[in-house]
């Protein structure tokens, strides 16, 4: 197979796995100043709850006092993490760009009418397999009879035309395996309905 | 100084408190005080511990940081107390805002009839929009949600099934000497000469698209839900021109036919698509020693 099809092959395999650097952005940036103050905000929240606020008014008030300021620090530091892992997201976008978008695209136009691989001639209409061969610029230049057919028993498909399917085949396939994984609504809410109920179950007990 | 009367102060005090409760002073206070009496209906603003040792054990254990990432802010949204804006509509997008701002003049220049809603002409368009921002995603309340889904699993079983009968018939059309049990029929012996290939395709194609569109069709009368209404942003901002505007009648119903033709040949695009790619493949397979 032609060097130039592996690269493409590569770029492809990295545009579609980009999306996993996504989770490296969230595991640079950890969590965990903001798990202790939940961590806290929930013993406090319990305390607070096994508190009469008419027998233990003082302490029911400081506790309150206190809730409030852990209230405000979560948000803080909430909006900081989230700052901070968008920050992360961005730089990440922007190298994504630079190493595989830009340089991708510039392929795609370089050796766009690279031949893939060859098809029998008559599998296709002539306007079709013009465009297989000499890439989406045929179809535009087509009334003006400008590109001329390979003689021979085949066809070559060219590496634009072939990405271009490649790209529709793979997003049909995932639309499949979303669709497939998706829950119906009505079941889900149904679902979410029996969860809250047993969860305040849980709580009134 | 003139005196005012014992009856006279208490009767300012009073319509002052009513003047601040009618703000809504205190009501924050009064809510917080309610939420968190033990033993007292929680609000929803309130956070139970269930939920959120709930949270917090799937923060602990969470397999990867998107998920922890998710949760995190699924907590923190339920800790929040809930914020009620001012407008709702002031941070949607700037379609909204425009058509806000519309509304506004619209009200500005002439008073409408009080059994009118606020919104007047633009008002059920605002408030789809309104939706759709607010989701992020196509309107997915209720029934239309339910169909929506019917559709897409329609669409994925449909294309599944396509595919399963284009694989075979491409692994034997390129398949470099007819099969043997090809020449048992010459039916079959037409079908699978590559020749052929494009009008065999293109007759499987248009059969198998037609009966995706009429199940499709049964199923928006049966749910009495046109799906591209509801899932294509063009034929909402088709919907928002005037009538008269522009030189073409029923732009919106012009939109929806224009999107089902897309729809179709998109489909057929697809099919296509995978018979190129296949075909590329099958062609290596059978050139392999």
């Amino acid at each position: 197979m032609d060097y130039w099809i592996l690269l493409v092959l590569a770029f492809l395999v990295a545009d579609k796995s980009w999306h996993l650097t996504g989770l490296l952005a969230t595991k640079l940036t950890s969590p965990e100043r903001l798990q202790q103050l939940i961590r806290e905000r929930q013993e406090l929240h319990q305390q607070q709850q096994s508190l009469s606020a008419q027998d233990h008014y003082a302490k029911w008030t400081k506790n309150n006092r206190r809730l409030d300021v852990l209230d405000r620090d979560i948000a803080r530091v909430r909006k900081n993490y989230l700052e901070s892992v968008e920050a992360t997201k961005a730089r990440l976008a922007k190298l994504k760009l630079l190493v595989v978008t830009v340089p991708f695209t510039a392929l795609k136009f370089y050796k766009g009418k690279l031949p893939v691989y060859a098809l029998p001639k008559g599998m296709f209409p002539r306007f079709i397999e013009g465009t297989l061969e000499h890439g989406w610029l045929y179809m535009a230049l087509a009334p003006l009879n400008m590109k001329q057919f390979s003689e021979g028993a085949s066809v070559a498909v060219s590496l634009g035309i072939w990405l271009f399917a490649l790209l529709r085949v793979l997003g049909a396939i995932e639309f499949v395996l979303e669709t497939l994984r998706e829950q119906n609504p009505q079941v889900a809410t149904e679902t979410a309905k029996v969860h809250a109920r047993t969860a305040q179950a849980a709580s009134a007990n | 100084m003139s005196e005012v009367s014992e009856a006279e102060k208490r009767r300012i005090l009073r319509e002052k408190r009513k003047q601040k409760f009618s703000k809504g002073a205190g009501s924050a206070r009064l809510h917080k005080i309610t939420t968190q009496q033990p033993g007292g209906a929680s609000g929803d603003s309130t956070v139970t511990s269930a939920e959120i040792s709930d949270n917090e054990g799937s923060l602990q254990r969470g397999s990867n940081s998107g998920q922890s990432t998710r949760e995190i802010d699924d907590l923190l949204a339920a800790m929040d107390p809930p914020i009620e804006p001012a407008e709702p509509l002031e941070s949607a997008a700037p379609e909204v805002a425009f058509i806000q701002q519309l509304m506004k003049m619209q009200q500005g220049s002439a008073t409408p009839p009080a059994d009118e809603k606020a919104g007047g002409l633009f008002s059920p368009l605002l408030e789809r929009l309104a939706e759709q921002e607010a989701g992020g995603a196509p309107v997915v309340s209720g029934e239309v949600g339910v169909h929506q889904f019917q559709v897409r699993q329609l669409k994925a079983y449909m294309l599944l099934l396509r595919w399963a009968i284009l694989l075979p018939f491409i692994y034997y059309v390129m398949h470099p000497g007819t099969a043997h049990w090809l020449h048992t029929s010459r039916f079959l012996h037409f079908v699978m000469e590559p020749r052929n290939f494009f009008m065999v395709f293109t007759t499987f194609e248009v059969a198998s698209i037609s009966i995706y569109y009429q199940v499709l069709l049964t199923l928006e009368r049966t749910n009495k839900v046109n799906s591209l209404s509801y899932s294509s942003k063009l034929v909402t901002w088709a919907g928002l021109v005037p009538d008269g505007m522009l030189p073409i009648d029923n732009l919106q119903g012009k939109v929806v036919v224009a999107l089902h033709y897309w729809d179709i040949l998109s489909m057929y695009l697809t099919d296509l698509s995978l018979c190129l790619v296949a075909a590329g493949l099958m062609k290596y397979y059978h050139a392999a020693p």
